[in-house]
């Protein structure tokens, strides 16, 4: 049986906390791809933390760090405001 | 104010355990119901990765930047919702923070328990959504003292330059 609600949540606060990052020279496309095939093993190696679902997976890690990656593609920060002001 | 004397190794490994930091914090305030943890605990995480980004990368060439603005909103909806899902639970069942998504008592209307059940399988009712509402306020505020901490810094080293 799946859970649902780690599922959602924790892609909703990724998308949160994702709205926040911002492109320079040290993290672009090809660390967030790598970032992400990392936390994907790092879920995988959790297990079925904390949710004990069917799964051999941490669904809530997962969805977490799905959601950070889609903040950041979708809603992070253009250019640094702080250089502006 | 910039940290270029930092090393290129430190900026490489900052972002990839930021991340990790903050997943495993969000993974904490999800369990916080069922697992050692909870909202202050995880966000204190996220905030970590947060703060060991901006401390390596400086304040204003950090990959993670939190504006005024953004901490505003954050920190007023985690406050705001926390207060609002305790007064659904006064209204509905007749004292504040009653859990109205489990309803021990019978009191609530089913439609209230099935709007903050959160979807899971134990039955923890509106907990988590208590636990999630402290752990974006906390995540904000703990990031914003050292924020505030490196801007007040940077001030008095202009400052001291001026003079």
């Amino acid at each position: 049986m799946i859970s649902w609600g780690p599922i959602i949540v924790g892609l909703i606060f990724g998308l949160v906390v994702g709205f926040s990052f911002r492109k320079n020279e040290y993290f672009n496309y090809s660390s967030l791809l790598f970032m992400f095939i990392f936390l994907l093993i790092i879920s995988c190696l959790e297990g079925e933390f904390p949710f004990y679902e069917n799964l051999p997976i941490s669904l809530g890690f997962f969805s977490a760090s799905l959601g950070l990656v889609i903040g950041k593609l979708l809603f992070g920060r253009k250019e640094n405001s702080n250089k502006n002001s | 104010m910039t940290n270029d004397d930092i090393s290129p190794i430190l900026k490489i490994f900052a972002m990839p355990v930021a991340f990790i930091f903050i997943a495993l914090g969000i993974l904490t305030v999800l369990g916080g119901h069922i697992t050692p943890g909870g909202g202050f605990q995880g966000g204190a995480m996220i905030a970590s990765g947060i703060i060991l980004v901006i401390l390596i990368f400086g304040l204003n060439d950090s990959p993670i930047e939190l504006s005024h603005k953004y901490i505003s909103i954050i920190e007023t909806l985690g406050a705001l919702g926390f207060i609002f899902i305790g007064l659904v639970g006064l209204v509905y069942g007749g004292s504040f923070l009653y859990n109205v998504g489990t309803d021990f008592y019978s009191v609530v209307p089913n439609f209230i328990v099935n709007i903050f059940h959160y979807p899971d399988v134990t039955n923890a009712g509106a907990v988590p959504y208590f636990n999630i509402l402290v752990g974006l306020k906390v995540f904000v505020g703990l990031s914003a003292v050292v924020i505030a901490f490196l801007g007040f810094k940077s001030l008095t080293e202009e400052a001291e330059e001026d003079d």
